[in-house]
């Protein structure tokens, strides 16, 4: 086939040019080091780039979050730690200062440190972090969350969460209601002489009844007769004009001073039985003077049921057969818990250690005096309060009852509450540093998760998007050889003409 | 006399031979230009009694070497190499617009979100607030940039349509007075104007670069030409004019109309730059500038949506962060207007407009969150989303919260029980699914929240407005987070994508539009190569051989030459013998 000369010429100037052309590339991308120099290169491999930037900054953001809740927690767990110190230098404090040997003025000298110590914690509960945002005021960062020790918390219940991952939320800051305020708890123990129930003359029925709720320090009271008139009791009193008008009560319980203000506020029920008509009840104030009172309760939070004592004034039977009087018997108490029974004898005035007679008993010291008559049963019920309140308050309560020298047991809150309630403070701030601990640990995991996805994901986008330099190079020195070999081939073409001959 | 008129005559066909590979030499740069050749015959003999005697030699035409079918392939495929060259052009800097770092949507997006969650992680900190107004003030940025640099490709479509529409009316000019000479030249001895008809062709493979044409050879040596479904560009002298015309619906677009009565043919018209400069507006630039005015409008939704429900750091309603919004009945705000709508740090709306507290008395371990606010409503306010308290109660024997809101203290009741439903999300404005029953009247709180853990009987939580009794939330950070969440959410194209998937498939779409335009480019650019060399072995000038030529002719002028010198010997001699 004949060809044109100047097609010869273009042709070889187009082949030269493109040669040109993918060398100029793939310099370029030799000196950028990228495989894909605009999207239309490889379109699938320049959106996984895309794709892959994206994920990867994500993930790089995540890593930033997490250096800052992990600073965040660093700052609390300082604060908390110094908290904890205080707290316990607190406790000890308390321990010492409850001992009974201090007099008033080691007390208040006592008190005079833990109130220092308790400024001082007040101080950390209003940390700020670098922004100037108060650290335990919950969303209202701005408020301060303590303003003195009585106040209350002005923060919210707000939690901050930073995100670590997809899906992942961390919390970054405490409540200071969650961390400095604590269970508080307060113990009175109530003393109750319950009146004894007589049944008049001999009832036919079966029932019996009971008295209940009726405390030992209420007035005595005059009997109380109760008659079953075949479907409820008829209410009288010795006394005239008590009740004021005819009163009848149904059972099976009614408390007494509900119907008429000037009977007493005993609570009758009926136990078991059947009443028949005419039956006769008299509820009799117990005639005794007796008391138990709580001399030492440093049994703490222990707490115990109801313990009875009742009195048994022995008189020996008079034998038979007369002969030498038997000897005089001491009065004694039975006392229970309703599992161990043990049994004293009663001494006016005389302190008993009720841990000492049955291991069993919680330890309590208690006073016996008056005369009690026969079959007083006294009981003593320890009742605890929970509320809660900030650790500043309990602790300023306690340090002021320690200059007042007002720790006892039968105080309340008493010497037991006290050292309950500082110690549950410190168990809330030691929980919330746990709790502190366990998302640093969270944040620690989830940074080494992010990481490993980041080195994979650019491990992947170094596959895609960069150059294979062996490759590039080899590829580069043959196009260059190509271009050479087009040039010099048609620097010779060219100068082939017969017109070099004629 | 013979011998003299015979060599004369082959002195003169030599030196038209010899003319015509001069000619075929000096024009061998020549575009479009058809070697020629001479075609010489014996001329009549005499007849001399009973005998002929050759009379020589004459040249019986000039031809030019060419062949109609390989120029027709030249044309199609040189109208095909056009328009996907073209089209390659366009579509290759759209791709390096996308696709550049520097204004990649896909970076802006990823750093205005970084910065959306270290606000998230600060909510007070005024420096991080204020690198969240300038990543999005630069991505707002971006978006113009890539809207200006969008508008500007299809200014530079506009004016390659208009030069090229002038040049096909000249080129058509050019063809119609070329028809005129070649009739005029031919007369009726039908003898070819070789070179005007080599210009003719010419002017016609010019005009098939800019567009594809189909041509129609007449009796009388004019040629037609047409463009599209048949439109008449040249008949015989006369030429009809395409003109350029703003599109009727948008009037930024150029549009190419025919004829006096200016019928509008773009889309008729295919291959050449014209077809390219079409079809990469058609296929690659308004898919482009379609998408990313949606992209823009989507996310000035999406994130006004989210910050309109906020509460900034002074107390105030969120407000809209970028503008223009785009409340109903608006024309959707697109990528040239998207710009950042506030200036002061302080006015990003980070907290949430609720707030939920726990009654101290709770003995349960329940708690309830707010997961999000609607703030769809017309007039929806941030600072009184609630219209009074929302009270939650909990009904341990029924298992179920008491719900008290706006003066309804018993009426609403929500089944929560702790065994099956902790972690569940409730719609508090559509509740009406039994075994719950909705709020009464039209007041309905538009929140969504979750309940989870144990809550005790008579637990109770209390979600009331923000702002109520003056803003303190300050360290609220809940509305970033959710306005940080906006960036893997799937919310375009009914809930597929993402901004960055979306961004990442209008990428894609371009740079596989760009890769295969590129690909067919050097597919036609090979098959051009190969007709062209077909047509150039046929029509082109190769100088060996004409040198070969001119040997031949000059030793075949030299030879008649001798003719001329032999017959005058010949005559000497007879003039001496007198």
């Amino acid at each position: 086939m004949r060809v044109s000369t100047a097609y010869i010429f273009d042709q070889n100037l187009t082949a030269m040019l493109n040669q040109q052309t993918e060398l100029a590339k793939t310099q370029l991308q030799v000196s950028t080091g990228k495989r894909i120099l605009s999207p239309s290169d490889d379109p699938a491999g320049s959106v996984q780039i895309l794709n892959l930037q994206r994920e990867l900054s994500l993930t790089e953001q995540y890593l930033v979050n997490a250096d800052k809740a992990e600073n965040k927690q660093v700052i609390e767990e300082g604060v908390l730690q110094s908290a904890t110190g205080m707290l316990q230098r607190i406790r000890e404090l308390a321990v010492q200062g409850l001992n009974s040997t201090n007099t008033q003025s080691d007390r208040q000298a006592i008190a005079a440190e833990i109130t220092q110590l308790n400024e001082q914690l007040l101080a950390l509960s209003n940390t700020r972090d670098s922004n100037g945002d108060y650290l335990f005021s919950g969303f209202k960062s701005s408020t301060q969350p303590y303003q003195t020790i009585m106040g209350d918390y002005q923060g919210d219940e707000g939690q901050r969460n930073i995100k670590l991952g997809t899906g992942v939320l961390i919390e970054s800051n405490d409540t200071g209601n969650q961390v400095f305020e604590s269970p508080l708890i307060s113990t009175t123990t109530t003393t109750t002489l319950i009146p004894t129930i007589a049944v008049g003359g001999a009832n036919a029925g079966s029932a019996e009844l009971e008295v209940t709720n009726y405390s030992v320090d209420s007035n005595v009271f005059s009997d109380v007769i109760l008659t079953f008139n075949g479907t409820n009791y008829d209410v009288t009193t010795g006394v005239p004009g008590v009740p004021a008008s005819p009163t009848t009560i149904t059972l099976p319980s009614v408390d007494l001073s509900t119907l008429d203000s000037n009977l007493p506020p005993i609570t009758v029920g009926l136990v078991t039985g059947t009443p028949n008509l005419g039956d006769v009840f008299t509820i009799s104030d117990g005639a005794g003077t007796g008391q138990v009172a709580i001399v030492d309760d440093s049994g703490v939070a222990e707490t115990y049921s109801e313990i009875s004592f009742t009195f048994q004034a022995l008189i020996p039977e008079v034998p038979a057969v007369p002969g030498p009087a038997a000897p005089e018997v001491p009065a004694k108490y039975i006392i229970t818990d309703g599992i161990n029974t043990e049994t004293i004898d009663y001494i006016s005035g005389e302190n008993i250690d009720l841990s000492s007679l049955n291991p069993n008993f919680p330890s309590l010291i208690v006073n016996l005096t008056g005369t009690p008559a026969e079959g007083d049963v006294i009981t003593l019920e320890k009742s605890v309060t929970e509320t809660s309140q900030s650790m500043f308050k309990t602790i300023n309560n306690f340090a002021n009852a320690l200059i007042a020298n007002n720790v006892g047991a039968g105080n309340s809150p008493n010497n037991g509450d006290f050292l309950t309630n500082i110690s549950a403070s410190l168990n809330t701030v030691v929980d919330t540093r746990a709790k502190v601990g366990a998302r640093l640990n969270a944040i620690e995991q989830q940074r080494d998760i992010n990481t490993g996805l980041a080195f994979n994901m650019e491990k992947t986008l170094s596959q895609v998007q960069d150059l294979d330099y062996a490759e590039a190079i080899s590829r580069l020195s043959l196009q260059m050889a190509g271009l050479q070999a087009a040039q010099q081939s048609f620097v010779k073409v060219q100068g082939l003409s017969l017109f070099n001959y004629l | 006399m013979s011998m003299l008129n015979i060599g004369t005559s082959a002195l003169i066909t030599t030196q038209g031979a010899l003319s015509t590979t001069s000619h075929n030499i000096s024009n061998v740069n020549t575009e479009g230009y058809s070697r020629q050749r001479i075609e010489q015959g014996t001329r009549l003999p005499n007849f001399e009694g009973g005998y002929y005697v050759g009379a020589g030699v004459a040249i019986t035409s000039v031809e030019r070497i060419f062949d109609s079918f390989l120029s027709d392939q030249v044309r199609t495929f040189t109208s095909q190499e056009a328009q996907f060259d073209v089209f390659a052009t366009f579509a290759r800097q759209i791709d390096d617009l996308l696709g550049s770092p520097e204004l990649s949507l896909s970076s802006g997006l990823e750093s205005f979100f970084d910065a959306v969650q270290n606000v998230a992680d600060d909510p007070t900190s005024i420096p991080a607030r204020q690198v969240m107004l300038t990543e999005a003030d630069t991505l707002a940025n971006r978006f113009n940039t890539l809207d200006a640099q969008l508008d500007a490709f299809n200014g530079q479509i506009n004016s390659g349509l208009e030069t090229a529409v002038k040049d096909v009316n000249l080129l058509s000019q050019g063809i119609a007075d070329l028809n005129q000479a070649i009739v005029e030249a031919s007369g009726g001895a039908g003898i070819p104007p070789n070179d005007l008809m080599d210009q003719r062709d010419q002017l016609i493979n010019e005009l098939s670069a800019l567009i594809s044409v189909s041509t129609l050879k007449e009796s009388n040596g004019a040629v037609s030409v047409f463009v599209g479904t048949g439109q008449t560009l040249v008949i015989g002298n006369s030429a009809i004019r395409l003109e350029i015309a703003p599109n009727p619906t948008d009037s930024t677009l150029n549009e190419i109309v025919y004829g006096p009565s200016r019928i509008a043919i773009s889309e008729q018209l295919t291959g050449g730059s014209i077809g390219g400069l079409l079809s990469a507006r058609q296929s690659v630039l308004a898919p482009a500038r379609e998408e990313i005015d949606s992209l823009a409008a989507e996310m000035i939704n999406a994130i006004n949506g989210q910050h309109t429900i906020g509460i900034t750091l002074d107390g105030n309603a969120g407000g809209n962060f970028f503008e223009p919004s785009n409340p109903l009945g608006t024309p959707a705000p697109d990528a040239g207007s998207i710009r950042l709508a506030i200036t002061n740090p302080r006015d990003i709306a980070v907290a949430f407009p609720v707030t939920t507290s726990t009654s101290i008395s709770n003995a349960g371990t329940a708690s309830l969150d707010v997961n999000a606010v609607d703030g769809s409503a017309v007039g929806f306010d941030p600072t009184s989303t609630l219209i009074s308290n929302l009270t939650f109660t909990y009904d341990s024997a029924n298992k179920e919260y008491i719900v008290g809101y706006d003066g309804n203290a018993t009426t609403t009741r929500i089944k929560y029980d702790p065994a099956t439903d902790s972690g569940k999300i409730f719609d508090l404005s559509a509740l009406s699914v039994p075994p719950n029953t909705d709020f009464p009247g039209a007041n309905k709180p538009p929140l969504t929240i979750t309940f989870s853990g144990v809550p005790a009987n008579t637990d109770t939580f209390t979600l009331s407005n923000n702002t109520t009794g003056g803003f303190s939330t300050v360290g609220d950070n809940r509305n970033a987070l959710a306005l940080a969440e906006l960036q893997v959410s799937k919310i375009l194209n009914g809930g597929t994508q993402s901004f960055g998937d979306a961004y990442g498939i209008l990428v894609a779409n371009v740079a596989t539009r760009t890769h295969q335009a590129d690909v067919s480019q050097r597919t036609q650019q090979g098959l051009l190569d190969q007709t062209s060399l077909r047509y150039e072995s046929v029509s082109g000038v190769n100088l060996d051989e004409e040198a070969a030529n001119l040997i031949k002719f000059q030793q075949a002028y030299q030879a008649a030459s001798q003719i001329i010198t032999v017959s005058n010997t010949i005559f000497d001699a007879l003039m001496r013998a007198m």
